[in-house]
């Protein structure tokens, strides 16, 4: 290397020495407190016997389902072809026309399959659900039973 | 440039090398989509794709990154930057595939354009945890393929090697925009600590091996001489050069290497012609000062390649007082010829 481009290197290398962890612990910040999009969400347990409420859309179905007790509540999400946006949020929804927080997420959804998410037990209001895209940061679609 | 170049066999070494990344990919593309396969049936093929090759493309990514720093430290890793080029076409490749596959798969099913859909979709600048990170990931893109497709000696030639070597140290920037658009993007739903971590502990490898490279550099560059006399500076011992090899002097903060040739000093500069390569870590094979990084060779007396070959170096005089060496940094026209120093009572 010419003393010329060792200059360089040494300039460029400075800078990312603080850009680098700078960057880093920025992302690793940003990153929203609740725990969202958990892959894990997707409850592999069997479905609840019981369904409550049905929708069918163009692209996939979904049941709201339940024990015969009513004490646990599921909400059963099965993709019968990719969606636009391979990864998308389902979130719940408290009216609507309600926008989406991090409070209210459920879980995440990938591809095709049947995905199963546990929901807090309360039947006093049907639950609504909104589909969300992640990357464009849009609304998809919106369930209302 | 090498007229042994083809003879020495480094071209068998760098098929294996081209065949050994190759298998390296198949082997990770193969495990990834397998594992995935196994363990998330419901993800598409796009998906796993999408995947499989960025973060196959990263890893590499990382490779090329420390390979200058390593070679500078251990000469060991010398072969790895002799192939460095090969792997860096290579990232492009999957990075590129990674790419437009993302670009197919999230924005062509509007009836938006998918480029302006890449901008667009998303306009979060503002924010850190929205960024629209895509657009980071597709300016790195831009900065591999340039590199890519310049990285024939064609275009180091077309370009001249300053031009290309800066066009080459974007890569730095490029990779920058790499973490950001990983640190911004994926990391920001795939919560989980582990890959914050990996990202992490892959820029303190990067970071480190080059302020370990550097800081040595910096040092041999700082060693002090004593004042000059009548133009020469005194710089080792007779006996500290082997034969065949080079000890290099950075002197009026320009590196000259001084090489031994049977029983003759010869002293040249240190920067090859090619790509900068630090010639005095090269050794004479078949009479010529050959260049480390690449194999370009230099006739010691007078630092010219053999022809055909029309790179030339600047020589320097060099002169032997006792048992100590002495050096002129003053350099004479590119291709000069110059006697050597004789050395008169063979040292070893
Ligand atoms: C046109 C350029 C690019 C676009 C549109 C793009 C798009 C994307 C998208 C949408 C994701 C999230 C994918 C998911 O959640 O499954 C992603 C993730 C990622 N990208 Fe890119 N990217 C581009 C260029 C690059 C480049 C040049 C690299 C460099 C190696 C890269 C490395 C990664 C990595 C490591 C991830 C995280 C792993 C993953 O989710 O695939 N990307 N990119
Ligand atoms: S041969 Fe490429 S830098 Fe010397």
């Amino acid at each position: 290397m010419t003393s010329g481009l060792r200059k360089k290197h040494a300039r460029v290398w400075t800078v990312l020495l603080f850009l680098v962890p700078a960057g880093i612990v920025t992302g690793w910040l940003a990153i929203p407190a609740n725990p969202i999009t958990e892959p894990a969400a997707v409850d592999k347990t069997a479905a609840l016997p019981e369904i409550l409420y049905s929708l069918q859309k163009k692209n996939y179905t979904v049941n709201l389902r339940s024990d015969n007790k009513r004490s646990s509540l599921q909400l059963e999400w099965i993709s019968k072809s990719g969606l636009s946006s391979p990864s998308a949020l389902i979130y719940l929804a408290s009216g609507p026309s309600a926008s989406v927080t991090s409070n209210s997420l459920i879980g995440r959804i990938e591809g095709k399959g049947t995905f199963y998410f546990p929901l807090k037990n309360d039947l006093s209001t049907i639950p609504g659900f909104i589909l969300y895209d992640i990357i464009h940061h849009q609304v998809i679609d919106r369930v209302n039973f | 440039m090498g007229v042994s170049y083809q003879a020495i066999g480094w071209n068998r070494q760098k098929k294996q090398y081209d065949w050994l990344i190759f298998g390296f990919c198949c082997i990770y593309l193969s495990t990834f989509i397998l594992v995935t396969a196994i363990f998330n049936p419901e993800y598409t093929f796009e998906t796993v794709l999408i995947r499989s090759t960025s973060t196959l493309a990263l890893l590499i990514l990382h490779v090329i990154l420390c390979i200058g720093p390593l070679s500078r430290i251990n000469r060991k890793f010398l072969s790895l930057l002799y192939n460095r080029r090969h792997l860096g076409v290579t990232m492009f490749v999957l990075a590129a595939t990674h790419g437009i596959f993302s670009i197919i798969h999230f924005h062509a099913l509007s009836n938006v354009n998918p480029l302006v859909s890449l901008f667009t979709s998303n306009v979060n600048y503002n924010s850190a945890g929205g960024f629209p990170f895509q657009a980071l990931g597709f300016f790195a893109l831009v900065i591999f393929f340039l590199m890519a497709i310049t990285s024939h000696d064609f275009w180091l030639h077309n370009l001249s090697p300053k031009t290309w070597k800066t066009l080459h140290m974007f890569v730095y920037g490029a990779y920058f925009l790499v973490l950001m658009h990983v640190m911004l993007g994926a990391i920001q739903y795939e919560r989980h600590p582990a890959f914050v971590l990996l990202i992490a502990l892959g820029a303190a490898a990067v970071l480190t091996l080059h302020l370990v490279a550097g800081t040595r550099e910096v040092k041999k560059d700082n060693s002090l001489f004593d004042p000059a006399v009548n133009g020469f500076v005194s710089v080792c011992d007779v006996n500290e050069i082997e034969d065949n090899r080079a000890k290099i002097f950075c002197v009026n903060s320009e590196r000259i290497a001084v090489y031994r040739f049977g029983d003759t000093l010869y002293a040249i500069h240190n920067v090859c012609k090619h790509q900068g390569g630090p010639l005095g870590e090269g050794k004479i094979i078949d009479g010529c000062i050959t260049c480390p990084w690449h194999g370009y060779q230099y006739l010691p007396n007078n630092g010219q390649s053999p022809p055909p070959f029309k790179e030339r170096v600047s020589t320097y005089d060099v002169r032997i007082e006792g048992n100590r060496v002495w050096l002129n940094p003053s350099p004479f026209p590119e291709g000069s010829e110059r006697p050597g120093t004789v050395i008169s009572q063979p040292s070893n």
